[in-house]
């Protein structure tokens, strides 16, 4: 808890960009490209407190992991978040098995996040592996990465691809799917991650829930007024954080425009641990957020109140996913 | 001490009267969410004004000009407006409309 608030961290991964993810028959350009991708990001925009003892975005140890989270910072729960990005991975970006160990190193304390790719596998699979996630390893949420190589990609509005998915994860309990949009992580076109596909989507199915990852960036003005017109749309903030220390103003001002025409019992922390280990920096960062005056006067945006911090620390993605954040606070001793 | 005076429910409803058609002309509409006692009235938009960018300036505007003029209404609340409240009094002072801030 941090301050008395629960802290639910949205998006957390167990990624493997090493050399054995390189699929048999690719160049593994693609994989080492975004290996040095992120690796480039974490030095602009990371590198904030001691450095980690080892190179922790990926594989990462799942001890070292839970100490990360639990004990070194105010986190209080996790999803570990898995990516399904297949198309040049042996086992995917961010493999659901590994999301899985993290998930079971810590059954109280993180949630499952699967993933599946209907263009990729073909609906039949998709539909299967959701169904196996969900009952034998306990997924309570699915990730989706909607574009693997040219001519692979689906979208969310889709009625043959997608709309099963969604009926499959109501029929299996789940409250939330989640998207990455926007900045694709390796060579695809970001114009394939757009979020305009959540809106038919959100209105045909308002009894689930769909999170878009990243403020769709570039696409944020488009995600942020989206999600203002459906309430069952949760923005999730990863990379917001991380960019943060490197364009404050401009970070507050996109902050400041969800606040405003989103609100905060919609938007979510995620870390994107362990990118930067050390969360407990961006956690101090939430809780401590104003927006400036020259902000607020000028474009409109509200004050950032303890209510709000709530609510984007844990709250608004407890609620989403259907977890009764009282209820864990009781299990986890933390009332 | 000074005694409020009761909403009149045929003024209330004479100021959504005035109201509705301009939301209505917009995709939307308006419902009460809320009389407290104090007599502060809540509202919420549906339709198209719940997603609307300028929702502020429509709840500064028609929507609490009209129902301020209502003998017993001490505030108009809308929850689903986030500007702050600097923004809003800003804009009630440029449309000629009650202040929010003394």
């Amino acid at each position: 808890m941090k301050d008395g608030m629960f802290v639910f961290d949205a998006a957390v991964h167990t990624q493997d960009f090493g050399d054995n993810q390189i699929k048999p028959g690719s160049d593994g350009r693609r994989v080492k490209l975004l290996r040095s991708q992120i690796a480039g990001f974490i030095n602009l925009t990371g590198r904030r407190g001691p450095p980690p003892e080892t190179e922790t975005f990926s594989n990462p140890d799942l001890a070292w992991g839970n100490k990360m989270l639990f004990d070194n910072s105010d986190t209080d729960m996790a999803s570990a978040c898995s990516v399904p990005l297949f198309s040049h991975w042996r086992a995917g970006l961010g493999p659901v098995e590994l999301s899985d160990a993290f998930a079971k190193s810590n059954p109280k304390r993180v949630v499952l996040t699967g993933g599946v790719d209907p263009a990729y596998h073909g609906l039949d699979f998709a539909l299967e592996e959701m169904e196996r996630q969900v009952k034998e390893l306990g997924a309570v949420s699915m990730k989706f990465y909607q574009y693997q190589r040219r001519g692979c990609s689906w979208r969310a509005d889709d009625r043959d691809i997608a709309y099963p998915l969604w009926e499959k994860a109501i029929e299996l309990g789940i409250k939330m799917v989640q998207f990455h949009k926007g900045f694709p992580l390796e060579l695809g076109p970001v114009e394939a991650f757009k979020p305009n596909d959540i809106q038919y989507a959100a209105a045909d199915f308002p009894e689930l829930n769909f999170g878009i990852h990243h403020l769709g960036d570039p696409y944020v003005d488009e995600t942020i007024s989206i999600a203002s017109r459906f309430d069952n749309i949760y923005l999730i903030l990863p990379l917001w954080f991380n960019q943060y220390y490197l364009q404050p103003w401009k970070m507050l001002a996109r902050l400041g425009e969800a606040l405003l025409y989103v609100g905060a019992d919609r938007i979510c922390y995620g870390s994107e641990a362990f990118i930067w280990p050390h969360v407990q920096t961006y956690i101090d960062t939430l809780a401590n957020l104003e927006m400036p005056e020259e902000l607020q006067e000028r474009y409109g945006y509200p004050e950032i109140t303890r209510e709000m911090k709530e609510n984007i620390l844990g709250k608004a993605f407890a609620r989403g996913m259907g977890i009764d954040i009282e209820a864990k606070k009781i299990e986890l001793g933390l009332v | 001490m000074m005694v409020r005076r009761a909403i009149s429910p045929e003024a209330l409803e004479a100021a959504f009267a005035r109201i509705r058609p301009l939301i209505l002309g917009h995709g939307g509409d308006i419902e009460i969410a809320d009389i407290s006692p104090e007599g502060v009235v809540s509202i919420k938009l549906v339709g198209a004004c719940k997603a609307c960018p300028n929702m502020a300036m429509t709840y500064v505007g028609p929507i609490r000009t009209y129902l301020m003029e209502v003998e017993g209404v001490a505030e108009v609340r809308c929850e689903q407006v986030n500007a702050s409240i600097k923004t809003l009094d800003r804009l009630a002072r440029l449309l000629g409309s009650r202040p929010l801030i003394a």
